[in-house]
This record gives C-alpha cells, sequence and structure tokens, in this order.
C-alpha cells in the first residue's frame, strides 16, 4: 500500500472539468440571463497506478459519476486532460480510439438496463469484439465467449448463451456485464457502483469475483460507489468527492480510519458501524448539499463543514464561530423569521437565538435545541465574543425592520472566514492529499483549531 | 462433433450452428403470437385475402367482364328490355344464371368484382404502409439519435410544415398534376401518415437513448449507425410494426373515400369504386347485395391490419 514511485501511472487526469450546459430557456434568453451550467466535475486531478484499485465516494451528484464516465470517453471535457498510458485521451486520432476503447471498459450501475432487452447473452457479450473485428471467425468467437462467461462464473457457458437478459436474475445479468467488459481483455475499468442494484445477499459473491478477476485478468479498477463499506472492501486508494471537487485523497485505511478533511470525517460519521451496533447514526453537517449550479464560494463545504475557521482575530471558540456563521448564512438566505421572533419575550434576543441553531441530525444538537425542536439555542452559554454578539444583535435589529442588506452589512465585517474567501488546493499531507485550508500551514495550525474547538476534532497529527 | 470432415463441411456446421438459436427464437415468437386469438383471425382473414388478391380466378364464380343472362366474353348478344329492368338482380343460384350475390346495375357479379378488387386493396394498404413506415421510421430514428442538433431542428421542422398541408387539397392537386393512378394515391397517402410514425419514433429514441446499454455501447467502441440499427431500431421496431398496420388500415380506408369522392383510377377494381357506382347509380337503398359485400370486405381487411398489428406489438415486446 505504498505510493507507488517507480511505476507509471495508468492514468493522469490533470484539472479536470465537465460542465454541463442546459439548453437556455426562451425567458432566460429574452431577460439575458447568464447560462448557467451545472458544474458537476470542477477542477479534479488523480493519478491512477496500474494494478490498483481506486474507489471514488461521495453523495449522488458530487460529480462521480461524470468523472468514471469522462475516464471512458463518453463525455469529453471542458477543461483539462486524461492520459491514458501517457497518450492524451481527449485528443486522439480513429485508431488511438480504437486501441483505447479495446483498453479501457466500464460496468453501469444498473444491469437491468446496461444490456440490451432485445440480444441475447451471447450477441452482448462478443459486440465488442465484433466492433474491434479482434477475434476472426464465428468459431473462435463463440469460444472466447464462452471462456469469458465461465470466468465470470457463468458455467457452463452453454446454457447462457442464447439467454435474453429477462431471463436472468439480477446477479446473473451483472456477469453478463462483466463479461461483456472483459472480453476484450482491457487494462482498466471503471465500476460504476456495480452491485448497488443487486440483491444484498449477492453484492459479497458478485464483489469476490472482481477481485478475483483483477488477478486473472491484470485489472486497474476505478469503483464509484457511495457505499463506504464496499470502498473499504475493494479499494486500495481512495478520493473522496464533494461537489465536483475531490476533496481528499488517499490509502483507504488513512481516509477511513482517519479521516483529514471535515466532510470526509461527516461521511464517515454517516455511516453505521455494523460492528459495533449502532443505529445509523448521521453526518454533522448543517444543511443539505447545494446546487451544484451555484456552487459556495471558497471552500464548496464551507456552508456546511463543522470546523470552519475563524477569523485570525476571533477572541471566542471555533463551535462559537460556526454557529455565529450559520447566523449569517441564515440571513443572507432571507430564511430568519422576524415576525415568529416578535411574538415572545425579547425579539432581538429570540431572533439571535434562532439564527444561532445548527440545522443538524439531534445527536450534535444542544439540550435547548432540542427542547425547543431546533427553533432555538441558548446565546449565552456560547463562547461568542463580544463584539460578534454586538454584531449579532445589531443584524436581529436590522432584520426586524425589514432591512436585510443592513443586517449583512453588520456581519461582514466580524463574522468572516477564510474558507469562504480563499479556495483551498489539494496539497499532500502526509501519505495523501486533503483540500482543507486547516491542513495549508502544517500542522501547527490544525492543532491550534483543534484545541479551540472542544475537543470535537481529535484529528491526531502523527504524520 | 465429427472431425476429418472437409473445411466446407464444418463451415456449413458452424453455418446451421449459427442459426439455430435464430429459428428456436422464430419459434418461440409464434407460439407467443398464436396465444392471441384475434391475432390469429387476422392472419386468416389476411391469408383469404392474399390469395383473393394472387389467385381471384379460382375463387369467383365468373370474369369480371361476365354480364348476368349473356355469359363470359365475348358477348354477341344484348340485353333484353326486360332483362335490363331486372338489374340490379338478387342473389341467384343458376335460375336464370348463377350469381350468389346479384349483380349491379351492368350485370357483372357482386361476388366476383369483390374477389378481384382484393389486389387492388392489399396493394394500396402495403404500399402505403411499407412507405410511410420507410421514410418515417429512419427519420425518426436520426432526429432522436441527434436530438437537440441541427439534423432534429431540421426534420422536425420538415415536419411541422407537412403537418400544415391539407389532406385533401394536397392530394387534389396531386393528382390533378400527375393523373389519376393508384400510384400517385399511394404517394398521397404515405406523403402524410409517415409523419406520426416520425415523431413517435423519434420520441421513443430519445428516451432509448438514454438506457445505459447504449453507453454501453459507446465505451465498446459501436458506432452511431451500429447503435441506431443495433441497439435502438430493434426497440422501436414493435411500435413501428403498430404503425405498419394501422396506415395500411387507414390507406385501405382512405382510398375507398377517396374513390366514392371520385378521386380513383376508374380502371382498377376497388371496393371503393363499388360503393361509388352504387351511389351514383342511385342503388344504396335497393339493392343491398350490392351495397354490403365491398363494405364489408373492407372493413375485414382493415380490421385483420391492427389485429396482426396488436398482436405482433407483443411478441416484439419482450417486457410483457
Ligand atoms: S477549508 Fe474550511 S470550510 Fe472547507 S473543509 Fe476545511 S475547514 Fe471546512
Amino acid at each position: 500500500m505504498d505510493r507507488p514511485d517507480d511505476r507509471e501511472p495508468l492514468v493522469e487526469i490533470e484539472g479536470l472539468r465537465k460542465l454541463f450546459d442546459q439548453s437556455q430557456g426562451i425567458v432566460d434568453t429574452v431577460l439575458g440571463r447568464e447560462p448557467q451550467p451545472v458544474r458537476a466535475v470542477d477542477g479534479v486531478s488523480l493519478d491512477i497506478y496500474p494494478g490498483d484499485t481506486v474507489g471514488i465516494a461521495g453523495e449522488s451528484g458530487c460529480g462521480k459519476t461524470t468523472l468514471g464516465k469522462l475516464l471512458v470517453k463518453l463525455y469529453e471535457p471542458t477543461e483539462g486532460t486524461i492520459r491514458f498510458d501517457g497518450d492524451d485521451v481527449t485528443d486522439m486520432t480513429r485508431e488511438d480510439e480504437r486501441q483505447f476503447r479495446k483498453r479501457v471498459q466500464m460496468i453501469f450501475q444498473d444491469p437491468f438496463e446496461s444490456l440490451n432487452p432485445r440480444m441475447t447473452v451471447y450477441d452482448t457479450v462478443s459486440e465488442p469484439l465484433k466492433i474491434n473485428e479482434m477475434v476472426d471467425g464465428y468459431d473462435e468467437r463463440r469460444s472466447r465467449v464462452k471462456q469469458v462467461l465461465e470466468d465470470v462464473g457463468l458455467g457452463p457457458a452453454e446454457v447462457y448463451l442464447d439467454a435474453f437478459p429477462d431471463e436472468l436474475s439480477g446477479g446473473e445479468r451483472q456477469r453478463v456485464a462483466i463479461a461483456r467488459a472483459l472480453v476484450v481483455d482491457p487494462d482498466f475499468v471503471v465500476c460504476d457502483e456495480p452491485v448497488s442494484m443487486l440483491d444484498v445477499s449477492i453484492r459479497a459473491g458478485v464483489l469476490n469475483l472482481m477481485q478475483d478477476l483483477q488477478d486473472e485478468y491484470d485489472l486497474t479498477y476505478l469503483f464509484i460507489s457511495h457505499d463506504l463499506s464496499l470502498i473499504r472492501y475493494m479499494c486500495d486508494r481512495a478520493g473522496i468527492m464533494y461537489l465536483g471537487n475531490m476533496v481528499e485523497q488517499g490509502p483507504t485505511d488513512d481516509v477511513i480510519d482517519d479521516p483529514k478533511h471535515p466532510y470526509t470525517e461527516a461521511l464517515f460519521d454517516a455511516v453505521p458501524d455494523v460492528e459495533l451496533g449502532d443505529d445509523r447514526r448521521r453526518a454533522n453537517a448543517t444543511g443539505e448539499v447545494p446546487s451544484p449550479r451555484n456552487p459556495p464560494s471558497g471552500c464548496r463545504y464551507h456552508p456546511r463543514c463543522a470546523h470552519i475557521i475563524p477569523p485570525e482575530d476571533w477572541g471566542g471558540s471555533q463551535a462559537a464561530f460556526r454557529r455565529a456563521f450559520q447566523f449569517k448564512l441564515k440571513v443572507q438566505r432571507g430564511e430568519l423569521d422576524a415576525e415568529a421572533a416578535s411574538d415572545d419575550g425579547d425579539p432581538v434576543e429570540s431572533l439571535v437565538e434562532q439564527g444561532l441553531t445548527l440545522d443538524v441530525p439531534e445527536e450534535y444538537r444542544s439540550e435547548r435545541e432540542i427542547e425547543t425542536g431546533g427553533h432555538r439555542t441558548d446565546a449565552a452559554s456560547l463562547d461568542l465574543p463580544s463584539d460578534a454578539r454586538t454584531a449579532l444583535d445589531e443584524a436581529a435589529e436590522a432584520l426586524l425592520d425589514g432591512d436585510q442588506d443592513a443586517a449583512v452589512a453588520a456581519l461582514d465585517e466580524v463574522v468572516t472566514t477564510p474558507c469562504a474567501s480563499r479556495k483551498p488546493r489539494p496539497l499532500p499531507s502526509g501519505t495523501r492529499e486533503v483540500a482543507c485550508h486547516r491542513y495549508e500551514d502544517g500542522d501547527a495550525n490544525t492543532g491550534a483549531i483543534g484545541g479551540s474547538n472542544g475537543g470535537l476534532n481529535a484529528a491526531p497529527a502523527e504524520d | 462433433m465429427a472431425t476429418g470432415q472437409g473445411d466446407t463441411e464444418s463451415d456449413g456446421e458452424s453455418y446451421t450452428r449459427r442459426w439455430e438459436p435464430r429459428l428456436e427464437r422464430l419459434k418461440r415468437g409464434w407460439s407467443r403470437y398464436s396465444e392471441h386469438n384475434i391475432g390469429i383471425l387476422g392472419l386468416v382473414i389476411l391469408g383469404i385475402f392474399s390469395l383473393w388478391a394472387v389467385v381471384p380466378g379460382v375463387f369467383a364464380p365468373h370474369s369480371t367482364d361476365w354480364v348476368a343472362y349473356l355469359g363470359e366474353p365475348p358477348i354477341e348478344s344484348r340485353l333484353t328490355a326486360e332483362q335490363v329492368r331486372s338489374l340490379p338482380h338478387p342473389p341467384a343460384f343458376g335460375d336464370p344464371f348463377f350469381a350468389p350475390l346479384g349483380t349491379n346495375a351492368n350485370g357483372n357479379g357482386i361476388l366476383s368484382l369483390v374477389i378481384y378488387s382484393a389486389s387492388n386493396a392489399m396493394y394500396i394498404g402495403l404500399a402505403a404502409g411499407l412507405l410511410s413506415s420507410l421514410v418515417g421510421v429512419p427519420l425518426g430514428l436520426i432526429s432522436g439519435f441527434y436530438g437537440d442538433t441541427w439534423i432534429d431542428e431540421a426534420i422536425q421542422r420538415f415536419v411541422d410544415i407537412m403537418y400544415g398541408l391539407p389532406f385533401l387539397p394536397f392530394l387534389i392537386v396531386l393528382v390533378a398534376i400527375r393523373g389519376i393512378t393508384t400510384t400517385n394515391i399511394i404517394i398521397g397517402i404515405a406523403v402524410t401518415s409517415w409523419l406520426n410514425n416520425c415523431i413517435t419514433i423519434r420520441g421513443e429514441t430519445l428516451s432509448l437513448k438514454e438506457r445505459s446499454y447504449v453507453e454501453s455501447a459507446k465505451v465498446a467502441g459501436a458506432s452511431d449507425t451500429r447503435i441506431i440499427f443495433r441497439h435502438i431500431m430493434p426497440n422501436v421496431l414493435p411500435i413501428s410494426f403498430v404503425f405498419l398496420a394501422q396506415d395500411a388500415a387507414g390507406a385501405v380506408i382512405t382510398q375507398a373515400s377517396l374513390a366514392y369522392l371520385g378521386l380513383a383510377d376508374f380502371t382498377a377494381n376497388s371496393w371503393g369504386i363499388m360503393l361509388e357506382n352504387i351511389k351514383s347509380q342511385g342503388y344504396i337503398f335497393d339493392a343491398w347485395w350490392w351495397l354490403l359485400p365491398p363494405g364489408i370486405a373492407l372493413m375485414l381487411m382493415a380490421a385483420s391490419f391492427y389485429f396482426i398489428g396488436f398482436s405482433m406489438e407483443d411478441v416484439t415486446n419482450p417486457q410483457r
């Protein structure tokens, strides 16, 4: 599991971007609105070494499937390069492309969709051979297909050759899809959620088969999955994606046992720990994933981050800053309800407390938040510096007057964060790369912040 | 497998083995088709009409030139005034002549005319149906596959323009320019009927091309042509069968209506022309034996096309 220094990477991805232009409606054109493309993959760099199994994880919509499809040339990148075995795949001659098609294959998520319902197993599996004119003659082709079918555990192959997909079970179909990918003897296979549509009881069988085939066919895998236990089981290296960015990548065990990026940490928190018999836990992240059409500035994770960095001169705790920042976000989005606040007690106090709440799962909430169903929190118990407290009160007053702009202006000076203004670049940190400002200035910074957020983050800096 | 045989032998062998699964599939398809009684009924009706079309002489008691009382040509005598007054004659079985469905006002046997007209209806139905499928399906496939590009845009605008074309005036102009022949009428019908084909197939293609088996074919290196014809077309065939049958039925009926309006080739025998004649000669309420047979034949032919189309849909559609 060492970083292979002596080997040449098989796939090199550099600054890869893919934006999907949504065709503009007539209203937008008339109003002169700028088209807002979906930033599916936005600046990803990654090296894949021969023989590795790399896993890409992330929630749905993070761009991992787009990344996979870019790698097999189903999409053309908007920007950036992909090099396969040294050759740029975005700029290939016909002949190069033919070679590429033989060496790179993909296994799709849904075996009920990825097999043509009108083609028999034989037709499906032999198609890549025919297209690439790899085997001459019907008999040779047939025996090659049979051999691959037996390799993927569909034996005796005779039984399956003339079957149609609708006569097969989900597991059998996915094995046929695997056979189709392997029949050309590729070097690199992208597997997009290969077992997520299969019955839980047969997943392990298919995954083990894929592991065996890796040795037999000398494959390099890229696994795309939202299922972290699958990544842990299958992959030597893992990359975590969030909103089109690769936030952390490195050897799987390191990434999983000691996540550095706050998003990775939250993601792993969300995985139910089977060994401990825990109930499903949920992530310590506020709110929902924003739209990839209009991603947040700076670090894309900052509106949800539990470890968001306070400004240099912040006098209070990080936990308090996180809440103050949520207050600011709510003011900006116009989510604070001034009318409900004016009903009870001191409206300013009530509005501030409403704004300081965190939209997180119950286990991360304060007592008062649980009592009030997430509508209020106890401002006094927070370690807020006095200038911040003043700014919050001012903003709340402005809001009660119905002046949202003034409220935002009041907060702008005090509640700022480098996370929102600068984009973190993926930098090596120990065995891996992390894109987070907390790891930028060496580990000193990490320690300082880790200390001030009340032990919430015990990320050991042992590297 | 026996070994040591000549190359040609083993070639032949691999050939049979290669076709065996296809034969097997055909058999399976037939057993599925035959589950539908109306499908069988449609086939039987169409079979009878086809026989009538190919060998009418075997079924018809007389030729189309036969005249009551006088018999087959060459005809030397003329009808007497009394004989003329008895026309159209109701069904007669040997006395004074044999005409199981009676005669028309000219003394021709109705049954013979109905049988001899089958070929004309078959021809029009199949030709117009095939023509509109041959134009509509490929254009729909291309338009859908290149959806949202200038190719799609061009085809769709053309379809829009054609939709705006009023059918009857268009046909009248067409036959005025090119003459009233069966071929021109078929062209006239197909020119408007391929549009529905094209639009439906395009819609279907748009959804099919998003399936991951199409992406999987792209990853395998398949060309656009291969994807369209190998992966998408077989999946739109069920609907195009239905459309083919519908268009055929529609064409037969349209041609009859056109004949009724006087827009038909009067040298041909057709059910529509028979109906037009009974109207123009004023016997609609007097000679049921003349009115009903061509109408029923028309209805049966249209129905048999629909029935077959319906059952074919099920056979070609694996998701039932
Ligand atoms: S850069 Fe800031 S907001 Fe982004 S993950 Fe790191 S600490 Fe959180």
